[in-house]
């Protein structure tokens, strides 16, 4: 197992923490030192949360391409581990139409309102005539024309309108877009009284045809009179409500584009935030290489911008993080840039590219220095952005985006519900985001006495409470206390229809102590339902204990789930389960301590040494995108070394991990020769 | 501005202007045509070419309902079958076929049996090392996909979102793909209906001038030279695991502009679909899409997951309130059978509407499906017990003469080691056209006999 080879690495570090790993290869190379050696992975794609980040925060925009993006693999627990990020050709095709649409949507131009009136004589009609200021449709028909609008939005269509009456009826108009009617109009007034009629619609703008059409001709041949319809004018106006301003486009082009030393630092800048990095003089040079093209072919220099933006967001150098190694050969660590650091930094923290603030320092080449790192994590942490660290890292670490896909059976949890789930992910994210802020320890993981509630959560726990629908903070008895009292956590590692204490004690051997299970061997059978259950599952389980083949294993994952036998297949309390066996929630851990019910459970595991140690290794695992390797042990120890003097707090630990050689600096790796 | 026909993502429902010129009714069916082979309508039938389209369903079949008593022609339609009655004589119900390599290490049948689904390769178990084998549909593809516009198409209705995992140590990428490149390329599934339909699409435009498409196209294709020179410099700096990464990027590209630098479809456009669509419509929309591109020779080879490996949805609409997965274990419990039986009914009619949509499109004196070979199945036989043989298959069209239709037919023994399903593929990828094909996956041995 993983975990065993680490921990006899880690042994021989500490006999030497001043000792050397390995022989450095080549006859020239130095040794690499323990403080030294990191492990090494492979280019990082961003993923499909990254990416639509990553354009939210580039351009502004509300698009989101990456919603059909295949799914990203997951592995370690995250979906952001660059070794399994694989890029198909479906990926390929997507980042191309969406780099086309970005780039036509980011360089728009504004199209204000407009309004234009067109005059119904000077047109033709399917039927009548013209006649003096207006058309005469003098049977059903219509008069319209092709109007040339702007982008989509809403338009005013307006027409001035008279009839010649006859017959019981007043004359029918009705105004139409693209042959559809859209409204129809009684038009009472003769040329005395000529009326407006009017309709605002929704229009997906571009060439639209509009037309007043003419509904009920009436004509009577014994002298009772003709009816006919006469149309003035036609007008549109819109779209309305548009401001005339695109934010996007007056960020990126910031003079005047027909000058070619302005594109050059148009492309120069928005490269430069696009690929994360300094551009270089012959990657602009080539960049108008592309705006030349698109007036070869006889575009104008818009095109030519959109050709270059496109070419841009499509580049490796923005759906991928390069980072380099000056000496391919070299085992020896070396230092990140700073711009690579920066976009370290903020696709931990954001799940997105480095803001202004970021880039800055970057620039400024301070970013590395430990203090200039940690005031940029507090500034960061603070940012509404670090909501990615709820959504992202405790969504998958704590298996909060599992809740999504979990459907418990109705006819066992009828009490399941779109809002008690809502509630009981909210109660959790809540919850992680009070370590996230630093007020309480990680320490208190398992053991906070505090938790998030709304009147629904409340009811669902049993427990009293006088607020509303919104979620607040409150105390809670010791049964509702830490981590593995969350319902939403109990809910995902129990079964559609009853608890899993297999699954929640995996849950905790994987997640919380870094302890993975070797998986079940073949030709398992699964559990045979009984029609009518003659044991209790706990009774049941005893199969797995009794059975010396099943017991290795599953003499550590089950003790820890029967402990959490209370709370049932959606987190609530019971004394007893569905077939009314009562619940023993005592149990026995494979290190012989022994405790009853999920509090002292939480007790006995917070004191265990391998806690903190699995929070950082998952911390590591998703802010580098990549395992744990045996280089790697010995900065996990040092991350931790303090901490606990320190408060247990997750922004420090963040720090520490930010500032530690890993995250610092990277190696190539070796290749066979 | 460059006018690109765009995913208008945000115009749901509304209808476009280009929908209502082609007079196109409801979004959601297609008119009865005839194929779009130019204006060759009374071609002789050896002028159509074979389609192949693999039809994927999760979590196994009920078979106590599916399995014919009688073998040969005349066989009686099973309740889960029933749905085939207008096209029974066109199809033939297959039993006993075999897939050993898709066998797991311990657990994780679902994800073993989806990869091995058309690879009949046995999946290298792990999250991290993916190793597989090319699937049938692509060894098609490698023969007869250069004489398509796109050379073959993977569509889907799920994309895939499991946190923590897909299925106990093996990759994702088993769970989410049935069609693969290569040993270790899955190749991603188009799980929007507007993605499909702008790929069939591409480069089609009727509002556009022809100066205008033909700018475009050069834009497109000097971006992608741009990007492609771009990589290759970049790949000149990096180690060889990143250089790997880069390589797949590179394919990509690639293929992007041969589809580009092929000429656009001929056929009449149809209403684009909307984005978000219900799931039932999703599935139509998909179905409609299918039979389009094989209609429109966007593509002669298919396939289509109809969910992911392991796949616990919940098929309320039908009355069964519990996730599919689940249910699939279903312990014996006559309830569970029962739900299961509905939800593969459900499955089974949507695949015949498929069918009875390709045998409305006249290609000659026959139809679209006389002309093709359309494969339905599942990763595993019973979803309890796993097996991975005596497989439930359907195989429908006659595809010119290959199959002799109409019968079940049943090889024996239906056992793990009956007949390989690598057998009946290799003759599926002779009858597609790569007649020198005689071996396929881990256990294939030679064109499968008694379908002829």
């Amino acid at each position: 197992m993983r975990k065993l080879l680490a921990l006899t690495s880690l042994v021989a570090a500490w006999a030497g923490c001043t000792g050397n790993v390995g022989d450095g290869g080549g006859e020239t190379t130095p040794p690499v030192t323990t403080e030294q050696a990191v492990g090494a992975g492979p280019m990082h794609r961003l993923n499909q949360v990254e990416y639509r980040n990553t354009v939210r925060d580039l351009l502004g925009t509300a698009m989101d391409p990456a919603a059909n993006f295949p799914a990203d693999d997951v592995s370690f627990g995250f979906d952001n581990v660059s070794a399994v990020l694989t890029t198909s050709p479906l990926q390929v095709e997507l980042w191309e139409q969406a780099a086309r649409e970005l780039a036509t949507e980011a360089l728009a131009i504004p199209q204000a309102a407009s309004e234009t009136r067109v005059e119904a004589e000077t047109l033709t009609g399917s039927v009548g005539t013209a006649n003096g200021e207006a058309w005469n449709l003098y049977s059903n028909g219509e008069v319209g024309d092709f109007f040339d609008l702007g982008g989509e939005g809403d338009y005013r269509i307006r027409a001035r309108v008279w009839a010649q009456q006859a017959g019981p009826d007043p004359a029918q108009a009705a105004i139409g877009v693209d042959g559809q009617e859209l409204q129809t109009f009684d038009v009472d007034g003769d040329a005395n009284a000529p009326e407006i009629i009017e309709v605002t619609t929704a229009l997906t703008g571009g060439s639209t045809q509009i037309a007043v059409s003419f509904l009920n001709d009436f004509y009577d041949q014994n002298g009772g009179g003709d009816r006919n319809l006469y149309v003035d004018w036609i007008e549109v106006e819109g779209p309305l409500g548009v401001s005339g301003t695109n934010p996007a486009r007056e960020q990126i082009v910031t003079c005047d584009p027909t000058e070619v030393t302005c594109r050059a630092d148009i492309f120069r800048t928005f490269a430069g935030r696009a690929w994360r990095r300094p551009v270089t003089e012959e990657e602009v040079a080539t960049l108008e290489g592309l705006v030349q093209v698109a007036l070869q072919e006889g575009g104008d220099v818009e095109d030519g911008l959109e050709v270059a933006l496109t070419g841009i967001l499509l580049s490796p150098s923005f759906v991928f993080r390069p980072e380099l190694d000056a000496d391919l050969n070299s085992p020896v660590p070396h230092a990140l840039t700073d711009h690579e650091l920066a976009s370290r930094l903020s696709y931990f923290l954001w799940s997105s590219m480095p803001d202004d603030a970021l880039f800055a320092a970057a620039e400024a080449g301070t970013l590395h220095e430990p203090e200039v790192l940690s005031a940029q994590v507090d500034r960061m942490l603070a940012d509404p952005k670090a909501a990615a660290l709820v959504d992202n890292f405790a969504g998958q670490w704590l298996l909060i985006r599992a809740l999504e896909d979990h459907v418990p059976f109705y006819e066992a949890f009828p009490a399941y519900d779109d809002t008690l789930r809502e509630s009981l992910r909210q109660e959790l994210e809540l919850f992680f985001g009070e370590f996230l802020k630093g007020d309480v320890g990680l320490d208190q993981l398992l053991t906070a006495d505090f938790t998030f509630l709304n009147q629904r959560l409340a009811d669902h726990y049993g427990l009293p409470f006088d607020g509303g629908a919104e979620m607040q903070k409150v105390t809670v008895p010791a049964e509702r206390q830490g981590l593995l009292a969350k319902g939403a956590l109990l809910t995902v590692t129990s079964y559609p229809d009853r608890t899993s204490p297999v699954k929640r004690g995996v849950w905790v051997l994987e997640q919380l102590l870094c302890t993975e299970p070797p998986p079940p061997p073949p030709g398992v059978e699964a559990f045979e339902a009984e029609e009518t259950p003659t044991q209790s599952l706990r009774e049941r389980l005893e199969q797995h204990r009794a059975d010396p083949a099943c017991a290795s294993c599953h003499n550590l994952m089950d003790p820890i789930g029967l402990g959490l036998e209370n709370y049932d297949g959606i987190g609530r309390w019971r004394t007893q389960d569905a077939d009314a066996f009562a619940i023993d929630a005592s149990s026995e851990l494979s290190t012989g301590e022994s405790f009853e019910g999920g509090a002292e459970l939480s007790g006995l595991l917070t004191q265990d040494d391998r806690l903190h140690h699995c929070i950082a290794e998952k911390l590591f695992i998703y802010g580098l995108g990549r395992d744990v390797q045996t280089e790697d042990e010995h900065h996990i120890e040092a991350m931790l070394s303090g901490y606990a003097e320190e408060g247990y707090r997750l922004p420090d630990l963040i720090k520490r991990f930010v500032t530690s050689q890993p995250f610092l600096t990277r190696r190539g790796v070796e290749e066979a020769p | 501005m460059i006018r690109w026909k765009t995913l208008r993502t945000r115009r749901a429902g509304r209808i476009s202007r280009r929908a209502f010129l082609g007079g196109a009714g409801a979004v959601l069916t297609l008119p009865v045509l005839e194929s779009m082979f130019g204006d060759k309508v009374a071609q002789a039938d050896d002028a159509f070419p074979a389609r192949t389209l693999m039809f994927y369903v999760p979590c196994g079949i009920h078979m106590a309902a599916w399995t014919p008593s009688a073998t040969g022609a005349g066989y009686a339609l099973t309740p889960i079958l029933q749905p085939l009655v207008n096209v029974q004589e066109k199809l033939n119900i297959i039993s006993g076929l075999s897939n050993q390599p898709a066998e797991s290490d311990g657990a994780g049948d679902h994800a073993s049996g989806t990869s091995g689904f058309l690879t009949c390769a046995h999946a290298n178990k792990s999250e991290t090392e993916i190793a597989l084998g090319i699937s049938m549909d692509q060894v098609i593809a490698n023969a007869i996909g250069d004489q398509t516009r796109i050379p073959s198409m993977q569509m889907g209705i799920d994309g895939g979102g499991n946190t923590g995992g897909c299925d106990s140590g093996y990759s994702c990428a088993y769970t989410r793909n049935i069609s693969w490149a290569s040993v270790d390329q899955p190749l991603s599934k188009a799980t929007s209906a507007r993605v499909v339909f702008n790929q069939i699409f591409e480069g089609a435009d009727p509002e556009a001038s022809e100066a205008e498409k033909a700018r475009r196209k050069a834009y497109r294709l000097s971006v992608l030279d741009y990007v492609n020179d771009e990589a290759v410099s970049l790949q000149s700096k990096l180690g060889a695991e990143d250089r790997a990464k880069l390589d797949e990027y590179l394919t990509g590209i690639r293929e992007l502009e041969q589809r580009i630098n092929k000429p656009a479809p001929t056929c009449e456009a149809i209403p684009e679909p909307p984005e978000d669509l219900a799931y039932v419509d999703k599935v139509d929309m998909m179905i409609d899409l299918m039979v389009l591109a094989f209609r429109c020779d966007a593509t002669r080879v298919v396939s289509f997951m109809m969910a992911n490996a392991g796949s616990n949805r919940t098929f309320s609409f039908l009355g069964v309130n519990s996730g599919h997965h689940q249910l699939s274990h279903h312990g014996g419990n006559a309830a569970n059978h029962a739900n299961l039986q509905t939800i593969n009914t459900w499955e089974v009619q949507k695949f015949a509407e498929l069918l009875e949509k390709m045998d409305a499109v006249t290609e000659g004196t026959g139809t679209l499906l006389d002309h093709s070979q359309v494969f339905f199945s599942s990763e595993i036989e019973d979803g309890d017990a796993h097996r991975h043989h005596n497989l439930p298959v359907i195989l429908a069209g006659g595809c010119h003469g290959a199959y002799t239709t109409g019968r079940h037919v049943a090889y024996a023994p239906a056992t793990k080691d009956g007949e390989p399903m690598a057998n009946l593929f290799i003759k599926m990828i002779q009858s597609a056209g790569a007649t020198d094909v005689t071996t396929f996956g881990d256990d294939g041995t030679g064109p499968i006999d008694g379908l002829t």
